[in-house]
């Protein structure tokens, strides 16, 4: 822990950049639908068009119960219960609730597309993400040089995927790219994958996993046939989406094969990933021999190229102490802040920094509050 | 440093193991190609009989393809409590060198296979 003397951040309003790594689009289809490429997807765009309910004629999402029945989210997805500011369009009300939390800068990542793995319609699964894609750069990444985007892409469909990290990979405002993290159908260690990792490591992209409720289907590892509860869909999904996905990464050495690639992985918080990276050591030093292509510990493989955001840090107020050895234990120097707005589970700022501004000297707090994300993501900002 | 005896030559086939005490010590000697090398029976996870666990090869693969392959050279022992395998050469553990158990030199004088501790 340093010394008083060695401190000079006091409180949020000391950081020179504040990025937040994981900040939400609610958009709708019908906003998007314009911009999908009528050359290359016209067929399907007619079909598209016919959805009356698209959660569930297009995705695939089925919870046991209403999403946030509780709360006025159950009607629109769209801003904490709609008790954030808004302005007279979306990328104003995005620039506003950063402004509310001295957010300087945001990297966009959608709400309903994170639902995309589970598109059953392979060219609707590409087609919109075209158009989401496009959306997202015209009208949001394009128009503030506070925004970033990932280009999000369909598993479905490998080729398209690659089409579209081409697409936009010499833009300044497309830092990443969002292949997802639940409801795949096939585990995003599988060669199947080997296209969209090749082009995103040949552009310098990280790809991001996005854990989300709404993929949580009826396969292993993440089914809720037994769920009761909305709530238990929304509890159990991300970390058990990012236990899996970051264990058959690393077991099948998927780091190795590309060794310029990086990972983030995003929306689980931080608690879960010592007790992860303890577990996947054990059995690694146990089990070994059935990895011969891994050639270290997992938790050195995730120190050097695994990234985590940190939203929802979880319930920190019973001591801020345990957040901060939490941090310490999931590795400081790779997690990313992460604020989530405009869902209900969104951090603030504070909620990251109070409890590990005593317990890390400052770089490492300014780091972890958004220089880390500006070098992983490579934005041109100076801090 | 002082020699101890651990047996004779004859007693030890390829891929024979012997356990003695030195010292306080357990020791084991492999024999592998007509080589012996001497490791500690003790891994370093949680204390178990490391030297009374199988002894083999290892399986290898290397990029860009990663295919499987066994390298048959028998010079790792399985600890028989939780799978830690170490080099029976280096005593290093073949997941990460960082952890490690001791060995010893081991030598041959007129038909009979010595270790060496200080």
């Amino acid at each position: 822990m340093p010394s008083v003397e060695e401190k000079s951040l006091k409180t949020v309003e000391d950081l020179d950049v504040i990025v937040s790594s994981d900040e939400h689009l609610s958009e709708k289809l019908d906003e998007f639908f314009p911009y999908i490429d009528d050359e290359e997807y016209g067929g399907i765009k007619q079909i598209i068009e016919q959805a009356t309910e698209p959660w569930r004629e297009l995705f695939s999402v089925t919870p046991p119960l209403p999403a946030f029945s509780n709360t006025e989210m159950a009607s629109d997805y769209s801003g904490a219960g709609n008790v954030m500011e808004g302005g007279d369009d979306k990328l104003e009300t995005k620039l506003l609730r950063m402004d509310k939390f001295d957010i300087d800068y945001g990297i966009i990542n959608p709400t309903l597309m994170l639902a995309l793995p589970t598109a059953n319609n392979t060219q609707a699964a590409a087609a919109m993400a075209n158009g989401y894609n496009q959306w997202v750069y015209e009208e949001f990444a394009s128009q503030s040089e506070r925004l970033y985007m990932s280009v999000v892409v369909a598993g479905q469909d490998p080729a398209a995927a690659v089409a579209e990290i081409e697409r936009y990979a010499d833009k300044d405002e497309v830092v990443a790219v969002q292949v997802g993290a639940t409801g795949h159908k096939i585990p995003v260690s599988h060669p199947y994958w080997d296209a969209i990792y090749t082009a995103a490591e040949e552009h310098d992209l990280p790809v991001k996993y996005h854990s989300s409720l709404l993929g949580v289907g009826h396969g292993f590892p993440l089914q809720h046939r037994w769920h009761e509860l909305f709530a238990e869909d929304k509890v159990i999904s991300h970390p058990f989406s990012h236990m899996w996905n970051v264990m058959k990464l690393i077991y099948e050495g998927i780091p190795q094969k590309y060794p310029d690639l990086t990972f983030v992985i995003q929306e689980a918080g931080i608690g879960w990933i010592p007790y992860w990276k303890m577990r996947l050591d054990r059995f690694h030093l146990g089990l070994g021999q059935e990895m011969p292509m891994l050639d270290k510990l997992p938790s050195k493989v995730i120190d050097d190229r695994f990234y985590f955001t940190t939203q929802p840090v979880g319930h920190s107020d019973h001591n801020p102490k345990h957040v901060a050895w939490m941090t310490e234990m999931a590795g400081p120097e790779n997690l990313m802040f992460s604020a989530d707005i405009p869902h209900t589970d969104f951090d603030t700022p504070d909620e990251l920094f109070k409890p590990i501004n005593p317990h890390f000297d400052d770089d490492r707090v300014r780091n972890m509050m958004g220089r880390t994300a500006i070098e992983v993501f490579d934005l041109d900002i100076q801090p | 440093m002082t020699e101890y005896r651990v047996a004779s030559t004859d007693e030890l086939d390829d891929g024979d193991r012997i356990l003695i005490e030195v010292d306080g010590a357990e020791i084991a000697v492999f024999c592998v190609d007509d080589s012996y090398h001497a490791v500690l029976n003790y891994c370093v996870h949680q204390s178990g009989p490391l030297c009374e666990g199988a002894l083999s090869g290892r399986l290898t693969a290397d990029p860009p393809d990663f295919d499987w392959s066994y390298d048959d050279e028998p010079r790792v022992v399985t600890c028989p409590w939780h799978n830690w395998k170490f080099d029976i050469q280096t005593g290093e553990n073949i997941r990460d060198s960082t952890y490690r158990v001791p060995t010893f030199e081991t030598s041959i004088k007129d038909g009979d296979v010595y270790v060496h501790r200080k």
